[in-house]
């Protein structure tokens, strides 16, 4: 019975987080290797607080990765995603390529935007604010509440 | 035998107007502005010794070797403005430089004591020249406080990069363009890497850093300047018209870029951190 709670009950915490106005404190990310697509990052204001937004038209996530923040651990074996977004103190990666990569000018958000075609990142580190998934596929969830 | 051809030159010259002679192959408004298909270097101090005979020299053809140059302001016409490269000091064991007949007279007159030196192969020194030329390529050069600009940069606009060290193994300087008002020079460099590298957006600001940045295929960014207090470089042109800034073997030791845009094929990054700053 409890095992059951436990799925909603971390999902509930976590787009808790997401619906929040206010920033809640970062959650820890890590990704042992992430392909993307069509990434597009930039930094903005938000909730009083300065935060970079990475939006991925695409990911995959091969091996493991994490979330994990008081009171919640989520792990994947195996994860794909489109639409991502994930609204991150700062993102940090051992080893990566970025693919057609351009630094430009977004008229219309009147703000800098870095803009890559494809890639992989290894060993990815962000104390992420939120992450929105538009779809989610994966592979072998755990959900541990501590 | 030697003495001929410098007799020649001398009644050569002697038999032209002076001033005529200096015109060279451009032609210079008022405002300082360069019209026509030459550019222009400004030497503060020229130390050289020619290796080219009479006959290069008289068809405008200057070989030189053990080349220094203090204070050399080059303006070259690109596009759609004038790229300026301002270099403190810089040396080169070798160069050529192409330039009209009416310029060699005119540099021949301005420094005619020095011409049976020049012309013996002795080192001279000349201060304050001016050198219209239609293209010029140097091998290993070496520059002290080199800035490259078509304008100032300005922070809350341009992006901002800086790196320990910079290596290319090819660059070159296609044109200026103008853009939204402003202009900057559309540059092409391909082998790329960059050592404890940063990269500062505008606010609000995004800083990207990785102590390894490397971009083995094309790289093109439109920069407002680049400067770097130290330069090598294997070989270095300006090309015939279209004026083309061209380098080979390039390395800039603390270089600090302000672009308007970037493009990049591929970028490699080692213990990349993006953060908001």
């Amino acid at each position: 019975m409890l095992r059951k709670l436990l799925l909603p009950a971390a999902l509930f915490l976590f787009f808790a987080g997401v619906m929040a106005q206010t920033l809640p404190s970062p959650a820890p990310l890590r990704v042992s290797l992430l392909f993307f697509e069509n990434l597009e990052q930039y930094a903005e204001n938000s909730g009083g607080a300065l935060v970079l937004v990475t939006n991925l038209g695409r990911m995959q996530c091969p091996s493991g990765q994490l979330l994990e923040g008081l009171p919640f651990l989520i792990q994947m074996d195996y994860a794909e995603g489109r639409g991502v977004q994930m609204v991150a103190e700062n993102v940090e990666s051992q080893a990566g390529r970025m693919e057609n990569l351009r630094m430009e000018w977004d008229p219309v958000k009147q703000r800098w935007v870095i803009r890559a075609d494809g890639g992989w990142m290894e060993n990815v580190y962000a104390p992420v604010y939120r992450v929105v998934l538009g779809t989610l596929r994966y592979e072998n969830l755990r959900v541990v509440l501590y | 035998m030697r003495v001929l051809p410098v007799l020649f030159l001398v009644l050569l010259l002697l038999s032209l107007s002076p001033v005529a002679a200096w015109g060279g192959s451009g032609t210079r408004t008022r405002s300082g502005v360069i019209v026509g298909n030459s550019f222009t270097l400004r030497i503060g101090k020229l130390t050289m010794t020619n290796v080219s005979n009479l006959f290069e020299m008289l068809f405008g053809t200057i070989k030189t070797k053990d080349v220094t140059m203090e204070n050399l302001v080059i303006e070259v016409p690109q596009g759609e403005g004038t790229l300026r490269i301002e270099v403190g000091y810089v040396t080169t064991p070798y160069a050529v430089m192409k330039v009209s007949m009416l310029q060699v007279l005119g540099l021949a007159i301005t420094h005619l004591s020095d011409l049976i030196p020049l012309l013996l192969g002795k080192s001279v020194t000349w201060t304050d020249v001016t050198i219209v030329a239609n293209s010029m390529w140097a091998q290993n050069l070496f520059l002290l406080n080199q800035l490259m600009y078509v304008g100032s940069p300005d922070s809350s606009r341009d992006v901002y990069i800086e790196a320990d060290r910079m290596t290319v193994s090819s660059l070159s300087v296609e044109k200026v363009v103008k853009e939204n008002g402003r202009l900057s020079f559309l540059t092409l460099s391909s082998g790329m890497v960059m050592e404890n590298f940063l990269q500062k957006t505008p606010p609000p600001c995004m800083c990207i850093s990785a102590p390894v940045a490397s971009c083995p295929g094309q790289a093109e960014l439109k920069a407002v300047s680049i400067f770097s207090p130290s330069v090598s470089m294997a070989f270095m042109e300006i090309t015939d018209k279209p004026h083309k800034v061209r380098a080979t073997g390039v390395e800039l030791q603390s270089p600090e870029i302000w672009v308007t845009y970037l493009d990049l094929s591929t970028l490699d990054l080692e213990n990349m951190k993006v953060r908001p700053c």
